[in-house]
């Protein structure tokens, strides 16, 4: 679970900032080239380089080449993983609970 | 912008001041936080007032394999009905969450209610776009 949870932490980072969340969005409807992709938002190329590097990190995104163009395309399958996090931590949750219920009532029935 | 949560109730037959005692003292918190199947937490330190701070060590076995640290900030400590703190685990990569911890008295002692939040959020209107709901069905199925 913990060597799970470093690539799952990825997409949770790669999800937190809207420009990147703006950026999946966007290549929903098919994949793009960079300069495409940059023309859409009013920050600087090299940013977005930065975004693009952190979604294909979090294999949100795929980079591929079309001749002399490098398109990136939407891989959303890495989100399922998100959603097993949030899962971990309410599993994680209900068993700390659990033992919580069992300490304290075991304590009570003593006193 | 919704907000993804997790949400986990549990009735407890003892009285909300021994509930939240037993979230903020430290020889109790190792004695309950884990257990020899999963993992077991040491080290506990906890400064229960507001801005003061928690942290605890943690072995694991199984699954769990440690060691792992995690560590926070009380936010709200309003003895025995409201306790609040930020969740900075090592395995998160430095990323902070919230979990507030609210304790009614009932007829056989208290009802306790564990919010998680702070996780990451899917702005509302993308949901509307047909292959983001596919995204989002596997995003939102745990949000209570």
């Amino acid at each position: 679970m913990v060597s799970n949870l470093a690539s799952e932490q990825r997409v949770f980072q790669a999800l937190a900032d809207p420009t990147r969340r703006a950026i999946l969005v966007l290549l929903r409807d098919g994949s793009r080239p960079v300069g495409a992709i940059a023309s859409e938002f009013s920050i600087s190329r090299p940013g977005i380089s930065k975004h693009l590097r952190a979604l294909r990190d979090a294999a949100l995104v795929r980079e591929t080449r079309e001749g002399r163009n490098r398109l990136y395309e939407l891989n959303a399958e890495p989100l399922r993983v998100a959603d097993e996090w949030l899962g971990f931590y309410r599993h994680m949750w209900q068993h700390k609970l659990r033992n919580l219920k069992t300490f304290l009532e075991a304590r009570e029935r003593r006193t | 912008m919704p907000e993804h949560k997790i949400i986990v109730d549990v009735e407890i037959e003892a009285p909300p001041e021994r509930v939240f005692d037993a979230w903020t003292d430290p020889v109790q918190l190792a004695a309950w936080w884990g257990d020899d199947a999963v993992y077991r937490t040491t080290d506990w330190e906890s400064d229960a007032r507001p801005g003061g701070k928690w942290r605890c060590q943690g072995t694991g076995t199984g699954d769990m394999s440690g060691p792992f640290k995690i560590a926070g900030e009380y936010t709200v400590v309003e003895r025995p009905h409201r306790l609040g703190f930020t969740w900075s685990p090592s395995w998160d990569g430095g990323v902070t969450t919230n979990v507030l911890i609210e304790l009614t008295p009932t007829a056989k002692g208290t009802k306790l209610r564990l919010t998680h939040t702070g996780f990451a959020t899917v702005d509302s209107q993308e949901a509307h776009h047909e292959g983001w709901k596919r995204v989002l069905g596997w995003l939102g199925r745990h949000v209570a």
